[in-house]
């Protein structure tokens, strides 16, 4: 039958053996992944613009991304340390790194706490810029106002989320105080 | 580095037929799963024609399938705003799991419901109707918010749930028990890395959304599943009343939409768009605490959604140290500046979706009009 697919692929069969294979491809769940496979892997082959991938686009944007830069919350040794396997790794690793810190430090800052005061001395000037940003009482002080954004931002996207699952705020409410 | 002389052996043999694919599958079966990661954008090309040319049949064998699915799906979005239900869910993401209680009552009046994140620091939703408030006890704040676009500009907000077939394969799987309801399971399969897939679990009888699973192929990105559940229950009112006493130093309002706008009114459009991604309004936001309008732009692909803040950086409003944000969740951030602005871009999609529609946003007015 894989030899009928790819035979049907490759427009060498007759219309008989076109509508048979048709038909089994509709019975069988199995049938349609090779055909899709086949598909997938005759695209693959056949794109003109496979020489060398242009991956410093894909590095740019990890380097964008990465939030080594803002972690008021995090101990300074524990920063170091990320931050130098992340530079010795290699790309893959980096990715990997990036993703494991990002649990540790968007945990921090969203959960209750005046840390980032108690911290304040030991970090860079960057988040003190941003604490005159929002001047308003000292509450909010206590809070990184990017996140605050980040948190207006949300709900203002959460009003598009087409299935909303238990709630439209259910996301709002997980982790994000 | 391996991968790349894969790559370039088989560029070589590019005007291979099947059936010599299939002979050389054992080079392929090495490819494929590694093209993927290491060649993402040039991934993303491929599977977008492969949709394409195996569409035709595709949607032939699962055009039934699908409109089936597709009337479960507005169940789904019909379910809340008829039915009473309290219950416990599990939300996990990221190797997290929090537990939350809500309350969610339909009378004359409208749509009632709390939440009560039951751990770590206490947290609560309210809402009534448009406007909810967030309760941080611990930290004695109160925000309050009213949704402005269902109110002012219904014709504003996207028609979930259109367009899917050019995005998702839908498909209607079988029957499993979730908290002891009987549920059809329905998925939707990305047609590309662009999406996630999602899977859903449905109450047979009354249509609401017991148990959802976010998935990127096979690995789930975000879960919430009820865990116990009383559907069609009476409410009593007290239980919608937030439990803790307010005495909140802090009262926001936020999210007050200034004006809808029409295409080009910002000045900012989204060049690029990963496919079956489409524009679905632009609104300008005052946020709280702020004076700067913020553009707002979303688009969807009729499921997922996508939203390009664009706030200019001012003296009141200077760049913060460094906007960069860790996935949370199925829900990814990307923060990059344009002259003097910076474009912030979430959704509830992959990395590279909200990257690559962050980077093809492009100003041809960068003049804001107060």
């Amino acid at each position: 039958m894989k030899d009928k697919i790819s035979a049907l692929m490759d427009g060498e069969l007759d219309s008989i053996d076109v509508a048979d294979a048709i038909s089994q491809i509709k019975e069988s769940e199995e049938l349609r992944n090779e055909w899709s496979t086949y598909h997938l892997i005759g695209d693959v082959l056949r794109q003109p613009a496979m020489s060398p991938p242009d991956i410093t686009l894909n590095i740019r944007n990890e380097v964008d991304i990465d939030p080594i830069a803002l972690t008021p919350d995090i101990p300074k040794e524990k920063n170091s340390q990320i931050f130098a396997f992340a530079v010795a790794a290699s790309m893959v690793a980096a990715v990997a790194a990036v993703t494991w810190m990002s649990g540790q430090t968007m945990e921090r800052p969203l959960t209750d706490g005046p840390s980032l005061q108690a911290v304040a001395p030991t970090v860079t000037t960057a988040p003190v810029l941003a604490l005159k940003e929002e001047p308003k009482t000292d509450k909010l002080v206590l809070q990184d106002p990017a996140s605050i954004r980040i948190n207006d931002y949300m709900f203002a996207h959460g009003e598009f989320t087409a299935i909303r699952g238990v709630s439209p705020y259910m996301r709002t409410v997980a982790r994000r105080p | 580095m391996e991968c790349l002389l894969t790559c370039g052996q088989l560029l070589a043999a590019h005007k291979m037929t099947y059936q010599q694919i299939i002979k050389n599958s054992a080079l392929i079966l090495l490819f494929v799963p590694f093209s993927g990661f290491v060649l993402p954008s040039f991934a993303e090309d491929s599977s977008g024609i492969s949709t394409e040319t195996a569409g035709g049949l595709q949607s032939i064998v699962n055009e039934s399938a699908s409109k089936e699915a597709q009337v479960w799906l507005q169940r789904i979005v019909d379910a809340p705003r008829k039915l009473n239900y309290t219950g416990i869910f599990v939300y996990s993401s990221d190797g997290h799991m929090e537990t939350s209680r809500v309350v969610h009552m339909v009378n004359n009046e409208g749509e009632f419901e709390r939440i009560e994140v039951l751990d770590g620091p206490p947290r609560e939703v309210i809402r009534n109707n448009n406007e909810v408030k967030r309760y941080f006890p611990n930290r004695k704040t109160l925000v309050t918010e009213k949704r402005g676009l269902q109110k002012f500009f219904p014709a504003l907000l996207p028609k979930p749930l259109s367009n899917l077939n050019n995005s998702y394969i839908v498909k209607k799987v079988g029957r499993e028990r979730i908290s002891d309801y009987e549920c059809q399971v329905i998925v939707l399969e990305a047609k590309d890395r662009m999406r996630y897939s999602q899977k859903l679990w449905i109450d047979v009888a009354t249509g609401l959304l017991l148990k959802a699973a976010v998935m990127e192929r096979s690995q789930v990105v975000e879960q919430f599943v009820f865990t116990q559940l009383e559907i069609d229950s009476e409410i009593d009112k007290e239980l919608l009343k937030p439990g803790y006493v307010t005495k909140s130093t802090e009262v926001n309002v936020t999210n007050p939409v200034i004006s809808g706008t029409v295409r080009g009114e910002l000045g900012w459009e989204i060049r690029n768009l990963p496919s079956g991604f489409s524009k679905v309004n632009e609104v300008r936001r005052i946020f709280s605490g702020k004076t700067t309008p913020v553009g707002h732009i979303t688009l969807s692909d009729g499921l997922a959604a996508v939203s390009v803040f664009i706030r200019p950086v001012t003296k009141n409003d200077p760049l913060g140290p460094h906007e960069s944000y860790p996935q949370q969740g199925a829900i990814n951030i990307y923060a990059r500046t344009v002259g003097k602005n910076v474009v912030t871009t979430i959704g509830e999609v992959p990395r590279v979706t909200v990257v690559q529609i962050g980077n093809s946003v492009k100003t041809y007015k960068v003049k804001w009009k107060k």
